[in-house]
This record gives structure tokens, sequence and C-alpha cells, in this order.
């Protein structure tokens, strides 16, 4: 399969690059321990050393949460910036007459990064909170947990296309981008949801970004769990599937639109 | 014997061309108008989410270290104020492709104070909106705590020299990346990472996190310090050894960015 192997070959050139810049790596592990070794901090102090339940959650369970949610997020996938930076510069032209396909290289460009978070931030920071938490996981618990890590990247990375490729249109896209970090960050990466109103619990339950920190990190402590698990799943794998045929037709659409000088 | 006049003349011809510098930015960031509306409703919705977690916050806790609600909320304005400005001010990703890729030289070759003329050059003007949103939450906190103009004026002094403490520690760490990494991301990291923590009370983190804001990493300087003038939690001698601190680091900064940047080779940029 030379195709492929065409791809691998991105794959690899992704890992080098990453640990090439091992001071800015080192430093991105640090900066995602850092906001849950604030909230324990934070909610250490909030908590008092008092045996009380906040939000739906002990202290212990909220620490784990924070941890999870954290670890979570170094997976998900920075693309946008990389396709409005070859739209910016013209070099869009030239990797669309490659004999590939152009959102598959950016796919491969940007999964090497996510499978290095994933062996050396992700799955330490997951094991040391299940061991320091003492969380028992059942095994489907466990599947299912594993399927919203694989779906945190596959929307994470869809909405980030979808992002990139705008910039055909508006050529700087830093702004959209913010903003749906931030929504991101509202569901579930401040607070868990359980700690807003009931109303905007429904409508963030509806939206894509639950997948980023909520989910995966509720599902670990066994907040989120039976038909509310189920159906959170059932709701990620459908915008999953709607994001992907949107993205699909909007590049399809959108790369007769391109117009570069240079490259 | 020194020449004044020729200092201040210097010093006004730096300033007005620093001003052209800013000039230009803006009409840069201008051409790009959706995407400045979009970062000013990013920073709207950031300043928003805070608020939520704070009252979140203090729907189970009367206090946090002995900070009010308000006075906590004080603490983040003045905390994302002196971030934001210092972003405002100096861009280090800008600046370290400028030393990697040789750009740097053009810099040298102009008539102008090259280390001026790179900060000038590297302005964010995209960090204005999170600046606009925390000085309306700077307001909203001050109408609801009380201090005196001499506190004000305290504040202001020791925030301003703050900011030019952030600012020069980043242009340290920038020429620090230059000499023995191979790149900068670090540093926006690291100050990311500080800031998280400089948006609660120092005190939460025991002596060693209060040394470590103040001296090591000194984002405390611009934050937590000129906080507690505005509540009315610091004395009179913890304020002139906070300020003196500020000063010597201010010149001390100042003196290692020039040193650290003669290493600078020329790359033909």
């Amino acid at each position: 399969m030379p195709i492929l192997s065409k791809y691998a070959a991105f794959m690899r050139i992704g890992f080098k690059l990453d640990f090439y810049y091992m001071y800015s790596y080192v430093f991105s592990i640090l900066a995602y321990a850092s906001y849950p070794l604030l909230m324990l901090i934070v909610w250490g102090a909030i908590f008092g050393g008092k045996n009380v339940i906040i939000g739906g959650f002990g202290q212990t369970a909220l620490y784990a949460y924070f941890f999870v949610a954290y670890a979570g997020a170094s997976l998900q996938s920075g693309v946008s910036e990389s396709i409005a930076e070859d739209v910016e510069s013209g070099n869009i032209t030239s990797e669309m007459l490659l004999p590939i396909s152009y959102a598959i290289r950016k796919f491969t460009d940007s999964t090497p990064s996510a499978l290095a978070n994933l062996a050396f931030i992700f799955l330490p920071i997951v094991i040391f909170t299940a061991i320091f938490a003492n969380i028992n996981i059942s095994g489907i618990t466990l599947m299912a947990f594993a399927l919203e890590i694989f779906l945190l990247y596959i929307i994470s990375f869809l909405i980030e296309f979808i992002i990139g490729v705008s910039s055909i249109y508006f050529v700087s896209v830093g702004g959209i981008s913010s903003i749906v970090t931030l929504l991101t960050f509202l569901s579930g990466g401040v607070l868990p949801n359980t700690f807003f109103p009931q109303q905007l619990q429904n409508i963030l339950q509806l939206l894509p970004f639950n997948a980023y920190y909520y989910n995966p990190a509720a599902t670990f402590t066994g907040t989120l769990s039976g038909s509310a698990l189920a159906s959170a799943l059932v709701i990620e794998i459908t915008w999953a599937s709607a994001l992907f045929l949107f993205a699909m037709i909007y590049w399809s659409v959108s790369r007769r639109k391109v117009v570069a000088v240079g490259g | 014997m020194v020449d004044l006049v020729g200092i201040i003349d210097k010093g006004v011809k730096e300033l007005k061309f620093y001003f052209l510098l800013q000039v230009y930015a803006w009409r840069i960031q201008l051409v790009y108008r959706a995407d400045f509306i979009m970062y000013a409703i990013t920073s709207a919705i950031y300043i928003l989410i805070t608020l939520v977690f704070v009252d979140v916050i203090y729907t189970v806790t009367y206090s946090i270290a002995g900070w009010s609600y308000f006075q906590l909320l004080m603490l983040i304005a003045i905390a994302g104020l002196g971030l934001n400005t210092s972003n405002y001010i100096i861009n280090p990703g800008f600046i370290f492709d400028a030393l990697w890729e040789g750009g740097f030289d053009n810099y040298l070759t102009k008539p102008h104070n090259p280390l001026f003329y790179v900060i000038g050059e590297s302005t964010d003007t995209s960090a204005i909106g999170d600046i606009a949103g925390y000085f309306i939450l700077f307001i909203y906190a001050a109408l609801n705590i009380q201090f005196s103009a001499l506190a004000l004026f305290a504040f202001l002094a020791l925030f301003v020299l703050g900011i030019g403490v952030l600012s020069l520690l980043q242009v340290v760490l920038i020429t620090v990346s230059y000499k023995f990494a191979n790149s900068a991301g670090w540093v926006g990291l690291l100050i990311d990472l500080a800031e998280n923590f400089t948006r609660y009370p120092l005190t939460l983190y025991g002596l060693i996190g209060v040394i470590f804001f103040t001296i090591v990493v000194p984002l405390g300087i611009a934050s937590f310090y000129p906080s507690e003038i505005m509540t009315g939690k610091i004395s009179l001698t913890g304020y002139l050894i906070i300020f003196a601190i500020a000063v010597a680091m201010t010149y001390a900064f100042y003196k290692l960015s020039r040193y650290l940047l003669h290493s600078y080779t020329s790359a033909m940029g």
C-alpha cells in the first residue's frame, strides 16, 4: 500500500517535530498539570478538610475530575492554525497539487502529537489519578471511557479542520478558534457541568464540546454513568458523524475558492 | 558630564518612533476586522466565565485565604490587566523568531535602540480586548471595595513597575531561549502557567509559593501586591520592600537582556 506508507512518513515526521522542541514539550506537560494542581489548592481551601459534597462531587472525586479533564485536553487537535498558515502563506496550492488528500495529510500531521501526549501525558496522569483517588472502574465503563477519548480527538480534529478551512474565506481565524476554545472550556473545563444551573446543563449536554472535558472526566469519576453515559455517547457519535460529513462537504466546496499568490 | 539634553532628545525620538510603530500595528490589525471582533467577543466570554467561576466558588464559601468576593475579583482583574498589558507590549514569539531567523539584523542597522525597536514591532494588538474587559472588571470590583486616593496612587506606581518587570522578564527568557534552546514556545507557556496561579492570593501556596511568584517568576509584582494595596492588606514597610524589589528587578532584567543579546550572531536575515 504505497499511499499508506506516504501518510506513515508524515506521521513519523510529526513525531520527530514534536520531540525536537523538547523544552516546549516539557513545559506543555507542566502546563497541563498546572491547572489541576491549582484547583487542588483552591478547592482544598474551599472544602477545608470537611467531608461534604459540592456539585455532586466529594473532594477527592473533584480532584480526580480536574486531573483527568486536563489530561484529556492534551489530546485536543490544534490543526486550524496549521491550515490557516498554509492559506495565508499560499502553501496550500502546493499541498493541493500533491497526489495525496489534504484532509488526510492534516490528520496524519496532527495525530502524532496526540499519540505522544496520550502516551506521555494522558495515560500517566490517568493511572496516577486512579491509584491516588482510589477509583474503581468497571470493564464496561473503561471501554466507554476509551471510546470517549477517541471521540474527543476526532471531534476536536473535525472542529479544528472546519475552522482551519474557514481561513480560505476569512484568512485569519484566530478569533473564531478562541471562541470555540472558550466554549469547550465552559463545557467542563472551568468546573464540572453539575455545578451549573440545570437549564445550562441541558444546553451543554446537547453540544459537541462536552466531549472535550466533561464527559471523559465525569465518566472516569463515576459521576456520568448508566443511561446518562449511554446518551452522552450517542450524542458524541452523532456529532462526530455530522461534523465529518460537514467537514468533507465544506472542504470540497471551499477548495475551489482557494486563491493564492506565491506558495 | 552626563549629556542630559541629549538623553532626553534621544528618549523623545524613540517615543515618537514607538508611537509610529503603534499606528502601523493598529492599521494591520484593522485589516482583519472580523478577527478583531472575534477576539473581543472571546475576551468578553472569558471574563464572563471567570465571573461564573468566582460566583460558584462564593456560593459554597465566604472567603478564600481571607479574600472576599469583590477582593478576589479585584485580584483577578489586576492580574489580567497586568499580564495582558505586558502581552500587548511584547510578543515573545515574534522576538524569538527575529533572533532565530536572523531578522534581528534589520533592527541593528537602523538608527534606533534595537531592543526598543523589536519590542515596538512585536506589539500584540489583539490583547486590547482582554485589557478592556479586565478594566471593566477592575472598575466593578473597585466600586464595591473601599480605598483611599493615596492607595490608588501607590497601586498605580507599583502596577506600572510590575508590568515593566513582567515585560523585561519575557525578554530575558527569550534571549536565554535563543542562547540555549531551539524554541521559545515554553516562555509563553511558563507565563500562562504562572498567570493561572497569580489569579489567586499567593498566600494560598505557602511561603515557597510567595517567594517563587515574587522573586523567581515575579508575576506577583504585577498582580498580587498591587491588589493588596487596593484591598488594604499590605503595610507601608511591606509596600516599600516590594517596590524596592521591583526597581532592582527592572534594572537587573534590562542589563541581563542587553548582555544576553550580545550573543546574537547574524544569520543574514
